[in-house]
């Protein structure tokens, strides 16, 4: 696997929104080589980190119980924001239906998981969803 | 569907037919009747003529010539008054073809009256009239002769008469000899009727026969094919809701439009098993995606975790393999929480589940349960005060352990889930041949309407706690089956904002379950029929 990183000092921002600790360890172990993965447990949170860390890729997980707001507004939320409208927004979910996944890219974004989630292949999505045009 | 509707129609056809056939056969006897009244009508008109010529052969007839000719005249007046059918009427003495005495109508308008005896006679004996005879302005087929014996005079006749009789020569009797006995037929009286009235009348009842039994069967054909389509309608009507109930579209109702009881209570009834199937059918598809969800989330940490660690290009620090490992241990034993319940539930159901009956002491019992309780409490992070009471001092029952400490389990972690903060009692006592257990909340409570649904499975009420819970549905109902097991019944008591109270008694010198009665009773395990049947839809969990 190529670090597409490895001229520069600055490792690309993920921010995966997920309230379990247990998923955002687990998604730690799967990123945390190639980026910096910073965790937000709740929707408001997880808008005003993207805010503050201006994040090149946010991962959301669709089924947030502790959240005020569930996936499908936190995506349409960031996605309005100027600074975020380009960036790839994925959505992660333990639910299979077609129709979540609809609903997500209705609402504004890049790729549509479910969990549990294939380990290689979704490091690579990852890293061609982040890196476009580039692959390895 | 095709061979029941079918055979419906034909029976109707049938029945039918048959009251069609009971009608017609009725209407005939009916019509029958009306022929015999009217034959017997003429016969009456004949009857009466026949009444009196005998009677003035009896007595009168033989009377002197004198008398003759008013007689006659007297007899047929009354002759020809009797009715227009009567056409000729002739008297014959015994043995004799030719007529002593005969009246006619020849042109059916007046009577032409052979007014004297002799020339009667004289004007018959030369015609030769047999008994048979008929005139020639009479069609034969429109002529029906009778012929009457006349009897000889009766003894009792009145005295008057005889001793006319008596001294009367015998040439100028009419008929019959003189002093003749009684019964001894002296003569005969021929009556010729007119057919043709009676064959128009029957004819004309016949066709009216006719007419009314083809108008019945119509009128029953009609209310056949009417029936049939009435009754098949409404019936294919239900076929076709069944299929597309079959379809899975339970939201198809049916409405019959009938004022007939029955049909509108098959109506409802089958409405209502729509909406029941349709409620079951919408548990089973939350319970699905409930499931799938809470499987796939242990699932999606160890095999994220371990798939990541296994990695042999990656390095991870001590640290972070040790946290991985026991996350992977923690949820791997978070899934086998989330799936004893429904494999247990449906042994439960199923009939398979085995009771033991091992000697608690329910004080250890509510400590043990006490304790589980605090530390789900901790866990939580909720503020909430747990106490618990024994009622009745050196409790010792005799039941199943494992099945009882579950029960307490469910109905403790329910509470807990329902209460945000407040407090939980668990209590136990003894009252007869029972111990009851009570688990007090002062949680969000539970309506009216939920509290019927309560121990169903896959039944959750609809309120925010249970979405962010999460959870199946399922530990009321396992709790509820473990108790009918246990010989037990489960029951609460709630009301909403203030709480609820769970109660559930069991014997306390233990039960043997009838593992077989629910086993027959239960013959298809549902519960895996209906997985099965969601794993052909849906695809997988």
């Amino acid at each position: 696997m190529i670090d597409v990183d490895m001229t520069g000092s600055k490792r690309k921002k993920i921010l995966y929104i997920e309230d379990d600790p247990n998923h955002q360890f687990t998604m730690e172990l799967l990123l945390g080589e190639q980026y910096d993965v910073v965790a937000a447990s709740d929707g408001k949170g997880g808008i005003e980190t993207a805010v503050a860390v201006q994040p090149e890729m946010v991962i959301v997980d669709i089924m947030l119980h502790n959240s005020d707001i569930d996936g499908y507004e936190i995506i349409r939320n960031i996605r309005s924001l100027a600074q975020f409208v380009d960036i790839p927004i994925i959505a992660i979910t333990g639910h299979t239906g077609e129709a979540e996944k609809a609903r997500c890219f209705q609402e504004g974004c890049t790729g549509f998981f479910t969990k549990p989630l294939d380990v290689d292949r979704f490091a690579s999505d990852i890293s061609n969803f982040i890196n476009p045009g580039t692959s390895d | 569907m095709k061979m029941i509707s079918l055979t419906l129609r034909t029976t109707i056809i049938l029945i039918i037919s048959t009251t069609v056939i009971v009608t017609s056969f009725s209407l005939w006897l009916l019509f029958e009747r009306s022929h015999r009244a009217i034959y017997t009508q003429s016969m009456d008109s004949m009857g009466e003529v026949l009444r009196l010529i005998t009677y003035d052969a009896k007595w009168r007839i033989l009377l002197q010539d004198e008398y003759k000719e008013s007689l006659l005249k007297y007899f047929s007046e009354e002759i020809w008054g009797q009715g227009e059918d009567i056409l000729w009427v002739s008297i014959h003495e015994k043995d004799q073809t030719q007529a002593l005495f005969r009246m006619k109508k020849p042109e059916y308008r007046n009577m032409e009256v052979d007014v004297s005896f002799q020339n009667m006679l004289a004007k018959f004996s030369a015609l030769e009239v047999k008994p048979s005879y008929i005139s020639d302005d009479i069609d034969e087929k429109q002529l029906r002769v009778f012929f009457y014996p006349v009897y000889g005079p009766v003894l009792d006749a009145p005295a008057q008469v005889n001793k006319q009789v008596e001294g009367l020569a015998p040439e100028n009797l009419l008929f019959g000899e003189k002093g003749a006995d009684e019964g001894d037929i002296i003569g005969y009286v021929l009556i010729a009727i007119s057919a043709s009235r009676i064959v128009q009348s029957l004819n004309q009842t016949l066709w009216k026969d006719i007419y009314i039994t083809l108008t019945v069967i119509l009128v029953g054909i009609l209310i056949a094919f009417l029936v049939t389509r009435f009754l098949t309608g409404n019936i294919t009507q239900l076929v076709r809701a069944t299929s597309r109930i079959t379809e899975g579209d339970f939201d198809h109702k049916v409405k019959i439009r009938s004022a007939y009881k029955e049909l509108e209570e098959l109506q409802d009834a089958f409405n209502s098993m729509t909406e029941e199937i349709r409620e079951v059918d919408r548990l089973k598809e939350t319970f699905l995606v409930n499931m799938s969800h809470e499987l796939r989330a242990p699932l999606h940490s160890i095999i994220g975790l371990s798939g990541s660690l296994s990695k042999a290009d990656k390095e991870y620090s001590e640290a972070q393999y040790k946290k991985g490992l026991s996350i992977i241990n923690a949820e791997g034993n978070q899934l086998l929480n989330q799936i004893n319940p429904i494999l247990n539930l449906a042994k439960a159901r199923a009939g398979k589940m085995e009771v033991q009956n091992e000697d608690i002491d329910v004080t250890v019992l509510l400590e043990e349960a006490g304790s589980a309780m605090q530390g789900m409490i901790l866990s939580l992070a909720k503020s909430i005060t747990f106490a618990s009471e024994l009622l009745t001092t050196d409790l010792v029952i005799k039941s199943d352990r494992e099945k009882l400490k579950n029960i307490l389990h469910n109905l403790l972690s329910n509470a807990v889930k329902f209460t945000e903060k407040g407090r939980i009692e668990l209590s136990a006592w003894s009252e007869g041949e029972f111990v009851v257990f009570k688990v007090k909340d002062t949680g969000i409570g539970i309506g009216k309407k939920d509290k019927l649904r309560v121990f169903k499975r896959f039944q959750q009420i609809d309120h925010s706690l249970v979405r962010k819970e999460g959870g199946l549905g399922i530990g009321m109902s396992l709790s509820k089956e473990y108790v009918e097991l246990l010989g037990g019944e489960i029951w609460l008591e709630s009301e909403v904002g203030l709480g609820s109270s769970f109660y559930f008694k069991i014997p306390k010198n233990g039960y043997e379950f009838d593992l077989n009665a629910k086993r027959n009773k239960t013959t298809r395990p549902r519960f895996f029929t209906r997985l099965s049947l969601s794993r052909r839809r849906y695809g997988s969990l």
